[in-house]
Formats: C-alpha cells, sequence, structure tokens
C-alpha cells in the first residue's frame, strides 16, 4: 500500500488502515452479542431501543451481513489494489515475499466465498444396522449404512474416541467401507463425513387398547398412545442401572444392566413409570410395554465444501509467502536493531 | 513434584522481581546478576514442571487452559532470554518480566489443574502445531508488551529515575518492532493450523466462535502496527501503545473469552 495524504483512493494505506480498524471493532461486537437470536430477545435483553437497533443494523447476524461482508470486499480490493501498484515498482526479494503474502490473503478470501455460497453441510443420524439415502439431505444418490459403532474408553471411563464404521454407496453404483473416528472424517471424492455425536435407540412394542404400537426411538423420545388426550410414553435408556439407589442415572457408560424406563406422561404431568429389562414386559395403566433390545445411534455431519481446497491453497500461499518475506536474509536489518 | 517446580518457579519470580526492585533504587552489578539468574533458574524449574506433567499424563502438556497458561509464562520468559542473548537486559525489563509472570502464573494457580486424558477432538497434530505456534506468538507479543511499557516510561522519565537503566528511545523501539515481526508470522500459523484442526475435527475451518473472531481481531491489530509502522513510520509512541493495544487482545483471547463468551473452545 502506498502514502496517500490527498484523499482516499483504493490503494491508499489511510483505508487499508482504516479496514482493519473497523473490521476489528465490528469482529469484536460481533463475539459480544450473542448472534442468531430471535428479534424478541435482543429488545428484552437489551431493550426495546437498543435491541430494534441491534436488529435494524444486523448486529444479530453481523457475520453475515451485508455491510460486513461489503467491508471484506473492499478490503480485498484495497489488498489488490496496491500490490498491482506495488508489482509495477519491480521490488526485491522481499517485496515479492510481501506482494505473495497479500495477495495469498485474497486466495483465502475467495476460498471464503466458495465454501459460503457452494458449501452444504447435514447433520444425520443412523441407527447400527440401518441405511439412510442421503438425497433428501442435500447429497443426491448417496446411502450411508451404518454397520457397526463403538466407544474406546479410558481406564477412568472418559471417552477415548468414537468409531462410526460406514458403508457409503455412491451415485456410480461404487460401494466403499470407511470407519470415522473424531479428527479422522471419511474422505470421498469431495465428500467429507464427521463423527459428530451419538446415543442409544430402544426397540419394543405397546400395546394400547388392543392395537400395537411398535417403537424404535432415541433414548429421551416420545411415542404418542393417544393424540386426543395428550397421552404420551416417554423412553429412556439407562445403560449400567444402579440397582442400590433405583435412579436413571446410569452407574457407567457401559452396558452392564440395562434398563428402558418408561412413563406415561399427559400433557406437563407425569401419570405412572416402570422400569423394564431387556425382554420383560410391564403394564402402566393398563399399556403393555414390551422392551425388546436396544443399540446406539452415531450422528455424523455429511458436508461438500470446494471452498475449502481454495483456502488451503491460500494457506500454502500465505507460507510461502511469509518465508520469502522473513526467512530471506538481511544484513541491514540486523545491524540496526543490534545497534 | 510438578507442583514443587511450579511453587519453586513462583518463588525465584518473586526473587528477582524484588532483586531488580531493590537494584532500581540502588544499582548494583552483583544483585542485577543475581536476578537475572534467579529468572532463568525460574524458567528451568517452569520446564521441569511441564515435563513432569507431560509424563505423568502420558502427553504434550497442551490441552487445557491451566496447561496453556503455563506454556504461556513459559514462552515469554522464552523471548526474554533470547533478548538477553542480544546483551540487552536493563534491570527494569526484569522487574517487569517477573511481575508480568508472576501475575500470569497466579492466574494460572486459580485455575484447575487436574490431568485429565485426552478427549477425542484434541488427539490431533494440528491441535499440536496449533499451541506449539501460540507458545510463540503469545511469548513474543508478551515480550512486546513489556518493551512498549518500558518505551512510554523511558519518554516520561528520560534519562533519569527509573529510565536510567533503559537503552535509547530508538533501541527499545526496534526492540518492540523485532518482537512484533517474530510474533505476526507466528500468530498467522496459530490461526491457520488452527483452522485446518477445525476442519479436520468439525467440519468447519473457520466459523466465528468468541476465541476465533479474537485471535482474528488480535491479528488485525499487529497487522495495523506493522503497516503504519511501515508506511506512516510510526514509531514511538503510538507504535507502544499498539503493541500494548495488541497484548491486551492476547489476553482477552486467552483468558477474557473462555470467563465471558464460552463457545466451542470451552475446553481450553
Amino acid at each position: 500500500m502506498t502514502k496517500n495524504n490527498r484523499g482516499l483512493s483504493l490503494s491508499s494505506m489511510k483505508l487499508g488502515l482504516f479496514l482493519l480498524l473497523i473490521l476489528g471493532v465490528s469482529a469484536s461486537l460481533g463475539s459480544l452479542i450473542p448472534q442468531g437470536q430471535s428479534g424478541a430477545f435482543y429488545k428484552m435483553y437489551y431493550g426495546r431501543l437498543l435491541g430494534s437497533l441491534i436488529v435494524f443494523l444486523s448486529l444479530d447476524n453481523l457475520f453475515r451481513s451485508w455491510w460486513f461482508i461489503a467491508l471484506g470486499i473492499i478490503l480485498a480490493a484495497s489488498i489488490l489494489s496496491c500490490s498491482v501498484q506495488r508489482i509495477r515498482k519491480l521490488p526485491g526479494r522481499k517485496g515479492w515475499g510481501s506482494i505473495l503474502l497479500h495477495l495469498s490473503i485474497l486466495v483465502v478470501l475467495a476460498g471464503a466465498v466458495v465454501s459460503g455460497v457452494f458449501g452444504r453441510s447435514a447433520y444425520v443420524e443412523v441407527g447400527v444396522g440401518d441405511s439412510i439415502d442421503l438425497t433428501g439431505k442435500g447429497f443426491p444418490g448417496q446411502v450411508l449404512t451404518l454397520k457397526d459403532f463403538n466407544i474406546a474408553y479410558y481406564p477412568n471411563l472418559e471417552p477415548k474416541q468414537y468409531y462410526s464404521k460406514v458403508a457409503l454407496k455412491t451415485n456410480d453404483g461404487r460401494e466403499i467401507e470407511r470407519e470415522i473416528s473424531v479428527n479422522h472424517p471419511l474422505k470421498f471424492k469431495g465428500l467429507k463425513i464427521y463423527q459428530t455425536s451419538y446415543g442409544w435407540m430402544t426397540r419394543g412394542r405397546v400395546i394400547a387398547d388392543g392395537e400395537a404400537i411398535p417403537f424404535d426411538l432415541e433414548s429421551g423420545g416420545e411415542l404418542a398412545i393417544d393424540q386426543n388426550s395428550n397421552l404420551r410414553l416417554k423412553l429412556i435408556f439407562v445403560p449400567d442401572f444402579d440397582e442400590k439407589t433405583g435412579t436413571l442415572r446410569s452407574k457407567s457408560p457401559l452396558p452392564r444392566n440395562p434398563r428402558l424406563a418408561c412413563a406415561l406422561i399427559q400433557g406437563h404431568n407425569l401419570i405412572e413409570g416402570k422400569i423394564l429389562r431387556e425382554g420383560e414386559t410391564g403394564e402402566i395403566k393398563g399399556y403393555r410395554i414390551t422392551f425388546s433390545g436396544y443399540r446406539y445411534y452415531t450422528g455424523l455431519t455429511v458436508k461438500k465444501d470446494p471452498g475449502v481446497t481454495i483456502v488451503y491453497l491460500g494457506f500454502a500461499l500465505i507460507l510461502l509467502g511469509l518465508a520469502v518475506r522473513y526467512l530471506a536474509p538481511d544484513k541491514k536489518r540486523l545491524r540496526d536493531e543490534v545497534n | 513434584m510438578e507442583a514443587t517446580f511450579n511453587s519453586l518457579a513462583y518463588i525465584l519470580l518473586f526473587i528477582t522481581l524484588s532483586l531488580s526492585l531493590i537494584s532500581l533504587w540502588k544499582p548494583h552489578k552483583v544483585i542485577e546478576q543475581i536476578s537475572l539468574w534467579s529468572t532463568f533458574l525460574a524458567f528451568a524449574s517452569l520446564s521441569l514442571a511441564l515435563i513432569w506433567r507431560g509424563i505423568y499424563t502420558g502427553r504434550v502438556p497442551f490441552a487445557t487452559l491451566y496447561e496453556f497458561t503455563l506454556l504461556f509464562a513459559w514462552g515469554i520468559l522464552l523471548l526474554f532470554f533470547i533478548i538477553t542473548l542480544r546483551n540487552i537486559k536493563p534491570t527494569l525489563l526484569v522487574a517487569l518480566v517477573a511481575f508480568l509472570e508472576i501475575v500470569i502464573l497466579s492466574y494460572g494457580g486459580t485455575l484447575s489443574s487436574e490431568a485429565r486424558p485426552l478427549m477425542p477432538a484434541l488427539q490431533s497434530v494440528w491441535l499440536e502445531l496449533h499451541v506449539l505456534t501460540a507458545i510463540i506468538a503469545y511469548g513474543a507479543f508478551g515480550l512486546s508488551f513489556c518493551l512498549g511499557v518500558l518505551y512510554l516510561i523511558k519518554e516520561r522519565a528520560g534519562d533519569g529515575g527509573p529510565g536510567k537503566s533503559l537503552p535509547s528511545l530508538g533501541k527499545l523501539d526496534n526492540l518492540l518492532h523485532w518482537s512484533v515481526v517474530v510474533g505476526f508470522p507466528f500468530l498467522t500459523l496459530v490461526i491457520i493450523t488452527g483452522a485446518i484442526w477445525a476442519e479436520e475435527v468439525w467440519g468447519r475451518w473457520w466459523g466465528w466462535d468468541p476465541k476465533e473472531t479474537w485471535a482474528l481481531i488480535t491479528w488485525l491489530i499487529y497487522a495495523g502496527y506493522l503497516h503504519a509502522r511501515k508506511t506512516y513510520g510510526w514509531q514511538g509512541k503510538k507504535a507502544a501503545i499498539m503493541a500494548i493495544a495488541g497484548f491486551l487482545a492476547v489476553l482477552f483471547t486467552l483468558f477474557g473469552v473462555s470467563l465471558l463468551l464460552p463457545g466451542i473452545h470451552s475446553y481450553v
């Protein structure tokens, strides 16, 4: 960038520094004001006037607001314009390093734009043995099957790693099998699948008014028994039931003493609860409930983002630029500092 | 053992601080020498505490805020020793570094030092590089903060009083610039390694999480420092104030965000 006192041309350092300041201040506002809440939230939390102002200026969604993105674009234009000016002046080795550094930031920003426009991401949950068609999630023709899920523990029973063994059938008819774990996503032709979450599912049935209602639900889920009277059955899985206390708090995360806790609920009121062993059938208010089995489900994030390659290219260029800029021998500067 | 080495480092830093304050009042070569040695022993002791923790937990001590607080203190001392190698060791700098170290370690003492095994998200070589580069970057910024404060003191006091032991304003400004020039590329690496790690673990390389946002704000401040100095010749007082502001942003990124704005970095 050039020193330019006459006015604010795009390549002037005055504009550049001003943009750094404004971006810094805006980003700090974005980190201090809670993002993505409802309009009512801001009015309640900040008062009517300030709350309305926050929504009006898009401070509630600052990093995606038109003016924040516009600031980014102006910064990019400013960096580009002054890099071009510097190239014209035939810089030395350090100068080239510095220009490369500035241009690589533009590559990262371009990658961010591609990420924002073309990136797609979806969260899915699959039980062990189940398959899910990802077409409805924006990944046409891909079918994901969870072959197995397990957790490795440390001796103190804190989790060490989560493993999902999956098979992925792609739209060209190929099928691949991979193991996904945290920090080791599946990568296949631009598609990435991440280990994100997990939980338990239980299976069984309820006989209500002579009619059998089968269930296969995540722990904590509810089964509608009677829509008209808002009667529901809440099902909670306890992997390691504590016989002594009888509470629903599992003694360990391992399925050492599995139970299904069933609670009949109407509206907000608990009517009656019962705890069942695997294979057992119990009765609550005439409803016969059978707990036939349990299994894990895994939570996976499926993602396709062509921007990441561009961003990584930008990162590589930044490293190169830093090396050329700062690792270049410069005897004069060293001498200046010591003296 | 770890606690013993930590306490030892803490005591040695207190000795450094007291001795350097004494020699500010009545300059004495031997006292100055002892206070420097005491700083060096504190550094060694802190290193042993970290190594011991690494052996005890069976992993690099890069996982909790407590561990990073120790590493942060370690990094500032490391950068301090690098500039003392250039024969720059004014007593007031020694006193200020010791004071900053005592503040950081005291804060570290309030954090949970429980040695827990590494959770799955933290098992990544990118995290290790992220922390390693952060030690250097934040160590250099800690040093530049001290130099910025010294600059302001020297400017007010001149060659008398507390300014007596200090090098010239020009030299202080150059040293300050040197430490920012060391810190800035490393901060860039901190952000890059953090982005790659986030992409591998969560599938998003940038998410405007408060910690990420504040690392970027810090980067913008130091980028402003470097550009203003180069183009407008912002040296001296303005530059010193920017370096101090930059370090306040570092402190907010490390501690303020963890306390006030919990996000995805909630474990550090």
